[in-house]
């Protein structure tokens, strides 16, 4: 059975919520006949089908500017997807979308303004095990390893007597939800170039990060008290405006098809 | 304020050695942790805590030929998670005899297991034995692109007295 998935209406038809629900039953009978490879394989199916529907929500946040929506649910693709990785065959993985998605999720989110996160730091008293409620000390443990699936659930290990400590500001967070920025204040040129010219969450395209260098008379119109163009952090002012060239961070964008004229050419933020 | 791993490369002569270890720790594991070749102790100027992985580190380096133990009880242990997708590893006490197996392994579960990036920030101690029973303190911040300096220098003590 061949079912098209590539958009939010497929996504939504009744041949993906069968296909759920066939899943379900299929581990349920599983269950029932303890048959612990064929549940797991249930596992997987149905993480990878929901993984494939979440990235095209996140697709479609994109196309209507739902930055901050769409970057919280890349992080859920991100970890369902490393799950996955270490559950599945590559084979697997690759025919079921899984690191076609992962792969897309790190070009996705490095294209995104947002630096700045706020991470809580915390102790942690003790952890149990999500299948077997073992309380895991450094000479206890149980038999079931973090981060594999058992019986169709996945092995996590539940924090317990947690004590905060502190909130800092860092760069790269554990959790990228954490973001301090206001979106309105922020520029997502890059995304919406990029969104404009794909026509699904599938398609093939990568990026190159680089630099391209600009004669400084076409920086007439920035403010000496403005960041300088160079992305150094500093003021204009204080950096680059005496120069007679700067340097500005570059992405080139390559696609496996052809793109309107005026998409190819550069794009002068200034 | 912005709480994340600077740049730091330094090896100091160190006043822990196994002996005071030992007296130190902890009655119900003292006698454990003397036989041990790798111990991990507690980090960021604290007393009691270890860093979040740690004892997926201990499993580690024991599934790996390096006979090792926590520098706590059991009941006692607790875990530190940290701000930041920064490697927080920990700090070592390591015997000089499995100086070179400890290299190797605590290499590939950085670069493997923890799949770190060249650029990815990791912090870790190194307490090395020395062949005469004194010990270096090797501590190495920043990019996992120059823990090889780190490493080597460690590498550099096993036949140092």
């Amino acid at each position: 059975m061949k079912i098209d998935l590539l958009t939010s209406q497929d996504a939504s038809s009744p041949e993906i919520s069968d296909l759920f629900d066939k899943l379900l039953n299929a581990k349920k009978e599983a269950v029932e006949r303890g048959d612990e490879s064929l549940i797991n394989s249930c596992w997987r199916e149905t993480e990878a089908l929901k993984l494939n529907v979440l990235f095209i929500n996140v697709f479609d946040d994109l196309k209507n500017h739902k930055y901050r929506d769409a970057w919280n649910s890349l992080e859920r693709c991100e970890i369902d997807a490393m799950f996955l990785g270490d559950n599945s065959s590559e084979e697997f993985l690759s025919n079921t979308r899984v690191r076609h998605i992962q792969e897309k999720v790190s070009k996705w989110q490095s294209i995104y303004p947002y630096c700045v996160f706020a991470s809580p730091a915390f102790t942690v008293g003790y952890y149990t095990c999500s299948i077997c409620g073992h309380k895991i000390r450094p000479r206890s443990r149980c038999s079931h390893e973090k981060g594999k699936v058992y019986g169709g659930e996945l092995c996590l290990h539940i924090a317990h007597d947690m004590e905060f400590q502190e909130i800092s500001l860092v760069t790269k967070p554990v959790q990228k939800y954490s973001v301090v920025h206001n979106d309105e204040t922020l520029d997502f040129s890059l995304i919406n170039y990029l969104v404009e010219i794909l026509d699904n969450a599938f398609e093939e395209w990568g990026l190159n990060w680089t630099t391209k260098t600009f004669p400084i008379d076409k920086f007439s119109r920035v403010d000496s008290n403005s960041e300088c163009p160079c992305k150094s952090g500093m003021r204009f002012g204080e950096c680059c405006i005496e120069k007679n060239e700067i340097e500005l961070p570059h992405v080139d964008f390559i696609f496996s098809k052809e793109i309107p004229e005026e998409k190819s050419k550069t794009v002068f933020p200034y | 304020m912005a709480l994340e791993i600077k740049e730091k490369f330094e090896v100091v002569d160190s006043e822990t050695d196994i002996e005071r270890l030992i007296t130190d720790a902890p009655k119900e594991v003292a006698e454990t942790i003397a036989q041990k070749s790798v111990i991990i102790l507690p980090s960021h100027e604290s007393a009691d805590s270890f860093y979040h992985g740690t004892l997926e580190t201990l499993d580690y380096l024991n599934d790996h030929g390096l006979s090792t133990d926590v520098y706590s009880n059991d009941d006692e242990y607790k875990e530190l998670s940290l701000h930041g997708a920064d490697i927080w590893l920990g700090t070592f006490f390591i015997k000089n005899f499995v100086i070179p197996v400890f290299c190797s392994v605590i290499a590939a579960y950085i670069y493997e297991k923890l799949r770190a990036k060249k650029d990815d920030k990791i912090s870790l101690k190194f307490i090395v034995e020395k062949k005469d029973g004194n010990t270096t303190t090797v501590s190495y911040d920043g990019e996992v692109d120059n823990l090889d300096k780190a490493i080597d220098s460690v590498k550099s003590l096993s036949d140092e007295d």
